[in-house]
């Protein structure tokens, strides 16, 4: 990018006055989007950007983690870019209260405030807008993170890039030998960039990934892909992702496993959902390994240029203040260098990319989108389970509504994908507690915030639940 | 457009009342919350579909929700804290909830001031959250007619209803005029053995939820709030649902099939609604109906046991009265199958609490061990049974 766009602008600008004007010590970043947001102004926007150190940074599903005894009596920024009812704001700024020490002022701030909003920021650059323009700014919003490289622009994942010096058409049939075939699709997502997806990769050693989970923790049903997203032209992110269904209890073997990477001290009172996201980092690394390996020809020939920069790291601090993430990069550096030396498993030819059209994608996800929704508004209360919907449950929306279009089971995979990339869907994690009073965490799926959800409930009040315009 | 859609289904649903009390004989003419509901529910359903075929133009604007007494239309509504904090400790309040049903809906869209007109009455005394809250219609024939008339408008989306949309809809009227309410009421419960199985599991988590609550009390002196008495109402749901249904069901799909032509209508009936055999000799619907008479025993036991012990307030009527005895009595029988002691109620007063909350738990056991699970998530690897 050589140009900023009027948001950015104004969020760089609004942002940094802020911190100027009330001393912030500390972001604290509300997710999902939030951190998102944050890395773009601080790594992507070409200078002069965002100047603020990652270790001034947490996210808001990593409170629980942070030292805060660094930051006693010093000054928090409470970030998050929309601000709808407020209740979000309200909940994160109790929890931050209640780790930060007594004395730390917390200060919330939005760039967009809803008009009846009823716990407003303390600051916002747009301090009331009505529902039209929320929607429109929300929309800048997403488009903006779909610039910088869709919504996977967060912080809980590891991220390698590519340079391309060969086709993009060798380049994804390549990637479609790490994963059995018909399981890779290549697909156009917001603002036309080109995606791939490769669904169930490989996993080279299940005795590794094995290591890394704890005690009955398994991968039934769970999500494990890999997205390859083209960020400029011919430089392209790999980001694999795995979340194992994640029993909450530890064992000594589990400590002892973890690589030198993790402060095991700190890991040993982790609450479920800090321990489902450590364990979705180390068994994303074991994924990776199948991909490189697949790659290794291209690399070997030259075709192609895969890099770990230390700099893809950083932001993982926000998330993972657990972690050294100097000594990450060095472990993702080494299992990458180890991996790209084997061969693919399988031979180039017998498998190839797919691709799922824009049109049909977007009426597979359209209808999921409805679905979904009606779904979670008639969730019940006394359920034990959450609103949010699992991976298996999500891909049986996508076949149940849209039954006539006949998804295979690969395109179903990639509609969420769609959908997290349109901003109209959000992953969460999710505690889910056994009949046996045992904690489990998931990686759940929900329509995206109330302004999200309110704009489709209007329109299947008008036409049914087989409309949407998905973008 | 919105707006534009619900003002129509409100119509509709005004047209429909209005068309059932004036068919009835009885002169207090009105429907109480649940069968209002359900009357609203059957329509809707029936007219999504249509729009689902392309017959009509516009869907209803509200969707079917799960509730305590089965599925009904509803809409999302934020209550803010404030209106929170006002609204009663009923837990049976509808208003605690984020969704609205229709007797709510109407309630709340209706007009003050200005143009709009009173379609519905909808009583103070019960209050509009009380199941026994009367609502009957306002509309006028010479309205509706006038209504009929406003075929001016340029843009066809804002005709209010097309010739054949109108057509549908005294079809409908008429046959749900053949209904006493009671058919009303089964036929919007019901339409599949899926859907009743869903609204009997919906019903079975609220059980769950204050059966937890009661042996939290037993145990450790937490709140019992009114647990007794919603493990009451919630067991004879699902009998209700499982068995007491079928009979009006049966009754209400054979008079409106005898008395419809052939037709899209007859088609988009049949289509929705199944046979009773489909729905009440389903495997899943049968294992609830065998164990719901011992699941309301064990709810009135429970109730009673905590009344003999100071939890809750005493039983006024002589049939709730005799009512807990005769349980009392089955369930004993029962006990000693299953190799469990009984204790009477004259026993339970001076039971250590913590022991009947035991007793309890192992009751429970037995009852729901040939009932299918209601919460299952072995598909995500977690061991749930």
């Amino acid at each position: 990018m050589n140009q900023y766009t009027a948001i950015e602008k104004l969020l760089l600008v609004f942002l940094e006055e802020l911190i100027n004007l009330e001393k912030v010590d500390l972001i604290v970043c509300c997710e999902r989007k939030g951190s998102g947001i944050l890395r773009a102004l601080i790594e992507e926007l070409p200078p002069p950007n965002l100047d603020w150190p990652w270790d001034r940074v947490v996210s808001t599903t990593a409170l629980s983690q942070f030292d805060w005894s660094k930051f006693d009596g010093k000054r928090i920024l409470l970030f998050d870019e929309l601000v709808h009812h407020g209740r979000t704001l309200e909940r994160h700024k109790k929890k931050v209260l209640q780790f930060a020490a007594q004395g730390t002022e917390v200060i919330t701030a939005s760039y967009a405030v809803w008009d009846r909003c009823v716990n407003p920021p303390d600051y916002a650059y747009y301090r009331t807008v009505d529902t039209e323009t929320y929607e429109q700014v929300r929309e800048e919003v997403v488009s903006m993170l779909q610039r910088y490289g869709s919504l996977l622009l967060d912080t809980e994942h590891i991220e390698l890039s590519i340079r391309l010096q060969c086709g993009v058409r060798d380049f994804y049939n390549e990637l479609a030998r790490a994963a059995a075939s018909g399981n890779t699709f290549s697909f156009v997502s917001g603002l036309g960039r080109t995606n791939l997806t490769i669904n169930d990769p490989d996993i080279v050693s299940e005795k590794d990934l094995s290591r890394y989970l704890t005690p009955g923790s398994n991968l039934h049903n769970s999500i494990r892909k890999c997205r390859i997203l083209e960020r400029h032209h011919d430089v392209f992110s790999l980001t694999p992702i795995i979340y194992p269904n994640t029993h909450s209890v530890t064992s000594k073997e589990w400590m002892e496993n973890l690589p030198d990477f993790i402060f095991r001290d700190r890991i040993k009172n982790s609450e479920p959902k800090d321990l489902f996201f450590i364990i979705g980092l180390l068994t994303s690394i074991e994924l990776l390994k199948g991909v490189v390996s697949s790659l290794s020809e291209l690399i070997s020939d030259n075709k192609i240029i895969l890099e770990t920069p230390e700099e893809n790291f950083y932001h993982l601090k926000a998330t993972f203040p657990n972690i050294d993430v100097h000594g990450l990069c060095n472990y993702v550096r080494d299992a990458v260098s180890k991996s790209r030396r084997k061969k693919a498993r399988r031979s180039r030819g017998y498998v190839s990319a797919g691709n799922v059209k824009g049109d049909r994608l977007l009426s597979l996800s359209a209808r999921t989108m409805c679905r979904l929704i009606d779904e979670v508004d008639d969730h019940d209360p006394n359920s034990r389970f959450p609103k949010g919907k699992s991976w298996y449950e999500i891909l049986q929306l996508v076949k149940d509504s849209n039954r006539d279009l006949n998804p295979t089971d690969s395109e179903a995979k990639i509609v969420p994908d769609r959908l997290i990339d349109g901003g109209l869907l959000v992953t969460t994690a999710d505690e889910v507690v056994s009949a046996k009073g045992e904690v489990w965490v998931i990686r759940t799926y929900s329509p995206a915030g109330e302004g999200v959800s309110d704009k489709i409930r209007r329109q299947m009040m008008i036409r049914g639940s087989h409309w949407l315009p998905v973008t | 457009m919105g707006g534009v859609n619900i003002a129509r289904t409100i119509r509709l649903i005004a047209k429909l009342l209005m068309d059932w009390c004036d068919s009835q004989e009885k002169k207090n003419k009105f429907l109480t919350a649940i069968y209002f509901d359900k009357l609203a529910e059957f329509f809707c359903r029936i007219w999504d579909h249509l729009f689902e075929q392309g017959q009509v133009r516009f869907p209803s604007s509200f969707r079917s929700r799960q509730g305590f007494h089965g599925p009904g239309r509803a809409i999302k509504i934020n209550r803010s804290m404030e209106q929170r904090l006002l609204i009663g400790r009923d837990p049976n309040d509808y208003r605690h909830h984020e969704l609205a049903y229709m007797t709510e809906i109407v309630e709340k869209l209706k007009p003050s001031l200005g143009e709009a007109r009173i379609l519905f009455n909808v009583s103070d005394n019960p209050p509009p959250w009380d199941y026994r809250c009367r609502i009957s219609h306002q509309l006028e024939p010479s309205l509706w007619e006038s209504w009929l008339r406003e075929t001016e408008a340029t843009d066809e989306n804002m005709t209010f209803l097309t010739a054949r949309e109108h057509d549908y809809l005294l079809e409908i009227s008429r046959l749900i005029c053949l209904l006493d309410k009671e058919e009303i009421r089964a036929i919007g419960t019901h339409q599949s053995s899926r859907i009743t199985c869903k609204n009997i599991k919906f019903n079975l988590r609220a059980w769950f939820r204050s059966f937890e609550n009661i042996l939290q009390f037993l145990q450790n002196n937490a709140n019992l709030g009114r647990s007794g008495d919603i493990i009451v109402n919630t067991a004879r749901e699902v009998l209700d649902k499982s068995n007491g249904n079928r009979k009006y069901y049966e009754d209400a799909l054979e008079i409106i099939l005898d008395n419809i032509g052939p037709g899209d209508l007859r088609v988009a009936i049949s289509y929705i609604q199944k046979p009773a055999t489909k729905i009440w000799e389903d495997e899943e619907v049968l294992r609830f109906r065998d164990s719901a008479q011992d699941l309301i025993d064990l709810s009135i036991y429970c109730r009673r046991g905590l009344i003999e012990l100071g939890g809750m307030p005493k039983l006024k009527k002589k049939w709730e009265l005799q009512e807990s005895e005769k349980s009392g009595v089955r369930l004993k029988d029962k006990m000693s199958h299953w190799n469990i002691p009984f204790y009477n109620y004259e026993k339970i007063k001076s039971l250590n609490k913590a022991l009947w909350a035991m007793n309890l738990y192992e009751i429970k056991r037995k009852v729901f061990r040939y009932m299918p699970i209601i919460e299952d998530r072995r598909e995500l690897g977690i061991d749930d049974t």
